[in-house]
């Protein structure tokens, strides 16, 4: 050290040691600043730490697959269960390449080519959110949502989080076709509850069942009774075209359609074209050229509520598999409700031609009341003028005789329509009752043709009986008696001028009666319905009475247990064969 | 990666310079044209020496490396400490008289101009807090107590060398030549230590990465081809050096008597994250070293220092006090020119080119 002086250098010494305490001051200070950093920095670890803990958590507990990457791609986080849906092998996870990991990822999908175009798309574009559906090769839906991620509203990547929705999907498209059946259901039920016409109403069934069914085309084959009693196979068509099915000819009970047709269960096959059942039969072995192409098949019976089999729903669709269980219960649905609509538009049908069928019968009744009354009127008003004029003793006694003897048969003629009337109105309340006795049957049947002497004369029929000496039985006199009224009186009324046979005989137990015309016969369509109620009336007309002879007679005849037919032979005529059993011992 | 060469800072003033500064005053106007040449001219001359990383001469710190932030300021006074030089002469520094102690120029001044003239990497030095430190007077000052003192230092250090890394500068480099000076003023090593606490609470406000850009400088401290403190043994002062949180040390070697002792001194203390820069021409030495001694002294010191930790500089600044004509500026560049080509000649040497 050079020249400064000893005083100088010691205040230098003074001063540095003086600053020396500040400086250690100082130190301690920024050392308990330090020191509180540094626990303020272990605190704020620690809730960092803990933080991070439950954000991982968080992350791992989540139901979504989620990868976090930054503005380039490059991968920041992800949670396990991102990991195990695409089992991503951990050396791709690894690389932290997220396109690297869609290379794994895209085989998965259906649009595999557009697998990246997208991600590219999303980075380019940098929406806040993307949300897109990946369909699976393996028809699992993947509902993928991404959203960029902000730390102090800095762009620094973007969350993307990847859920399977597959069940969810098929929930909510079971919801949507279960929603689309119901609204169908209601509006089929609608439809059916109000419509009566039976051919519109089996149009409105098939075309509701094929929508409900999901089949291409479907069918409904039914058989419907005409005015004249017989049974026809009738058809409607839904999706497809009536030529479609016209040159075919109806199903034939074969072991494909015959359960439908039988009424048993409902007939589904996945592929029909693979069935045994399917074409065994001719003419159409297998599916006839040009038939509609059919794989997937339906069939269901369609029975009334008392187990008659209407017809059948068939439905048929071109690829296979496609009705299902439920489809099935389904239409098994519609065909209980079509069941009852048809039953219920059948019974409309007949309470309507019931209600017609009475129309023309009081018509043709009022008809057939007054026809007596007129020349009743007119006998009566004959006898009043000569009684006015005072000229009643200088009529012939012949002519008064014949005078009362016409107003006796007209009101005889009105005696017995009314007896008729009251006759149907006991019978329908059930208020018919015999009065049974042993009697001779042959007597019967003899004087049955005396008492209709005079009116087989007008008729110029001869009546001629053919029986054994005696047949007895029990049953009631009267009524019997009517029987051979309306049966002898109803061949002089249908066949003028012609013999009229009738035969007595005893067949085991039973009586047997038979009364031949020799008129125009009956039509064997005919032959059940002219026992029916008014029936007459609605034929022939022309012959007069109020057609109720045959009902009566049937319905006595029952009473008494026995049976009653026409039976037509080889020539012209016809025949009623009565059966009566000879006691009153139920069979 | 050839071994890395840096200059310590200061390069004597032209002479015109000198002149004028002594006839007007460093704070005449009239001198600007003169100080933004010397400016150029230091820099262009620099980047002609081949020096990866320059500076601008430290042409405009006046009166030198020391008071240059201070100098002027009106709460000071020119009677403080005096700092004695071997060559018989004194250099006195400023003493506070009033509050605050507020820095009337921040170094980052000079790096604007340097960095508007210079192609390659401009370094700049500042003064260490402890070398200030010693303004505030031993009767203390009223109303601003010696801790408030302090910490105002620190507060205007950090400031000036924050402003210097973010400007660019290649490194902040922080001028303790006052390291030995405090061993000599209190041999028990508690000053020092004090100075090595001043200056670690200053570095302890930066980050770890910003203190790979700050380095610490120390010499015996070198003026009018003399020195302060070179009396005072090295191994006294490097192993607390090398506690200071510096990423850097530019340490004065060429001119050492015992170069092997304080390598071995070097090596024992230095931090695997710190890196040493050896000075390898002596710039107080007239003697123009040349590029093979140079290069001897780098492979030298390569025996000791692990070569990714080390680099080379000159033993101090060329003229760290602005009126100082011992050393000409041509002597200066001839010097630099040495250490450049000699540092390369060693790294070729050593592979490390």
């Amino acid at each position: 050290m050079g020249p400064g002086g000893d005083d100088e250098q010691e205040l230098l010494r003074s001063v540095a040691l003086q600053n020396a305490q500040s400086i250690l001051l100082a130190r301690r200070r920024a050392e308990a600043e330090l020191l509180k950093t540094k626990e303020e920095l272990e605190l704020r670890s620690k809730e960092l730490a803990r933080s991070l803990s439950m954000m991982r958590a968080t992350l791992e507990a989540t139901t979504d697959a989620i990868l976090v990457t930054d503005a380039q791609g490059r991968v920041t986080d992800y949670n396990e269960k991102f990991v195990a849906l695409w089992n991503l092998p951990r050396a791709v996870i690894g690389s932290l390449d997220h396109r690297r990991v869609l290379d794994h990822i895209c085989p998965f999908f259906k649009d595999a080519g557009q697998c990246h175009a997208k991600i590219d798309a999303i980075y380019a574009a940098s929406p806040l959110e993307s949300f897109d559906l990946l369909e699976l090769t393996d028809g699992r839906v993947f509902e993928r949502y991404s959203r960029i991620q902000f730390i102090e509203q800095q762009n620094v990547g973007r969350v993307w989080s990847v859920r399977d929705v597959t069940e969810r999907r098929r929930t909510e498209d079971a919801l949507r076709d279960e929603s689309r059946i119901l609204e169908l259901l209601n509006q089929t039920g609608t439809v059916i509850a109000s419509q009566l016409e039976l051919r519109a109403l089996v149009q409105a069934v098939t075309d509701a069942a094929t929508q409900l069914s999901g089949a291409r085309f479907g069918a409904f084959f039914y058989t419907s009774k005409q005015a004249n009693g017989e049974e026809l196979l009738l058809y409607t068509l839904s999706g497809a075209p009536r030529e479609a099915f016209d040159r075919f000819g109806h199903p034939r009970a074969t072991s494909l359609f015959g359960p439908t047709f039988r009424g048993e269960g409902p007939v589904r096959c996945d592929d029909v074209t693979q069935d045994p059942r399917y074409g065994t039969l001719g003419p159409h072995h297998g599916m006839p050229l040009g038939h509609l192409p059919v794989r997937s098949y339906l069939a269901v019976s369609v029975k009334s509520r008392v187990g008659e089999i209407i017809g059948g729903l068939f439905f048929g669709h071109p690829e296979a598999g496609v009705f299902t269980d439920r489809t099935e219960r389904i239409i098994t649905g519609v065909a209980a409700q079509a069941a009852v609509a048809i039953d219920n538009a059948r019974l409309f049908q007949r309470a309507q031609d019931a209600v017609q069928l009475r129309d023309d019968f009081l018509a043709i009744a009022s008809h057939e009341l007054k026809t007596p009354l007129t020349p009743l009127r007119l006998q009566i008003q004959s006898l009043s003028r000569l009684v006015g004029k005072g000229e009643l003793a200088t009529v012939p006694p012949e002519r008064l005789r014949s005078l009362t003897r016409i107003a006796d048969r007209q009101i005889a003629r009105l005696t017995s329509l009314i007896e008729e009337l009251l006759d149907v109105t006991r019978i329908s309340a059930g208020k018919l009752r015999l009065e049974r006795e042993i009697v001779d049957l042959v007597r019967l049947a003899n004087e049955a043709v005396e008492r209709h002497a005079v009116q087989l004369a007008l008729s110029r029929c001869v009546a001629r009986v053919e029986a054994p000496p005696r047949l007895e039985g029990k049953w009631d006199p009267l009524r019997v008696e009517q029987v051979f009224t309306n049966l002898i009186t109803n061949a002089a009324r249908y066949a003028p001028g012609k013999p009229i046979e009738i035969s007595v005989r005893q067949e085991a137990g039973e009586a047997v009666v038979a009364v031949r015309d020799a008129g125009v016969g009956i039509a064997e369509q005919d032959r059940e319905r002219i026992f029916q109620r008014y029936e007459q009336v609605k034929s022939t007309a022309s012959v007069g009475g109020l057609g109720l002879g045959l009902f009566i007679t049937r319905q006595i005849v029952e009473a008494h247990g026995g049976s009653i037919r026409v039976a037509s032979g080889p020539g012209p005529g016809a025949t009623f064969i009565v059966r009566l059993p000879l006691d009153d011992q139920p069979r | 990666m050839p071994i890395p060469t840096e200059p310590i800072g200061s390069i004597p003033r032209p002479l015109p310079l000198i002149a004028a500064a002594a006839e007007h005053g460093f704070d005449s106007p009239k001198l600007e044209p003169l100080l933004e040449e010397a400016v150029r001219d230091t820099i262009a001359r620099f980047e002609a020496t081949g020096s990866p990383v320059i500076t601008d001469g430290e042409q405009r710190k006046f009166h030198n490396f020391w008071t240059y932030c201070v100098d002027g300021l009106w709460n000071t006074a020119p009677d403080g400490f005096k700092i004695p030089f071997t060559a018989g002469h004194v250099r006195r520094m400023p003493r506070l008289k009033a509050r605050p102690f507020k820095y009337k120029v921040y170094a980052d001044r000079y790096l604007d101009e340097a960095l508007r003239h210079a192609h390659v990497p401009v370094k700049q030095a500042v003064i260490s807090p402890s070398a200030l430190s010693l303004m505030y007077p031993a009767d203390g000052i009223a109303g601003y107590s010696r801790d408030q003192f302090i910490d105002d230092l620190l507060n205007e250090h950090e400031t000036e060398v924050r402003r210097c890394l973010d400007k660019g500068a290649h490194k902040v480099q922080i001028d303790f030549t006052e390291g030995r000076l405090a061993i000599k003023i209190d041999p028990t090593g508690g000053l020092l230590t004090s100075f090595i606490d001043l200056n670690n609470l200053a570095l302890g406000r930066f980050s770890v990465a910003d203190r790979q850009r700050i380095g610490v400088h120390t010499c015996p401290g070198g003026d009018r081809d003399s020195t302060h403190s070179a009396d005072v043994d090295y191994a006294e002062l490097l192993p607390s050096l090398f506690h200071l949180k510096a990423g850097n040390f530019y340490v004065s070697l060429a001119g050492e008597r015992d170069r092997i002792r304080v390598l071995r001194v070097i090596r024992e203390h230095l931090k695997p994250d710190q890196k040493v820069f050896v000075g390898v021409v002596a710039t107080i030495d007239p003697h123009l070293d040349t590029p093979e001694e140079v290069r001897d002294r780098v492979l030298e010191a390569a025996e000791y220092i692990p070569l990714a930790q080390l680099g080379t500089t000159d033993d101090c600044g060329f003229s760290p006090f602005s009126d100082d004509t011992s050393t000409s500026r041509d002597t200066a560049f001839a010097k630099i020119r040495a250490r450049v080509l000699g540092t390369a000649l060693a790294s070729e040497i050593l592979g490390a080119s």
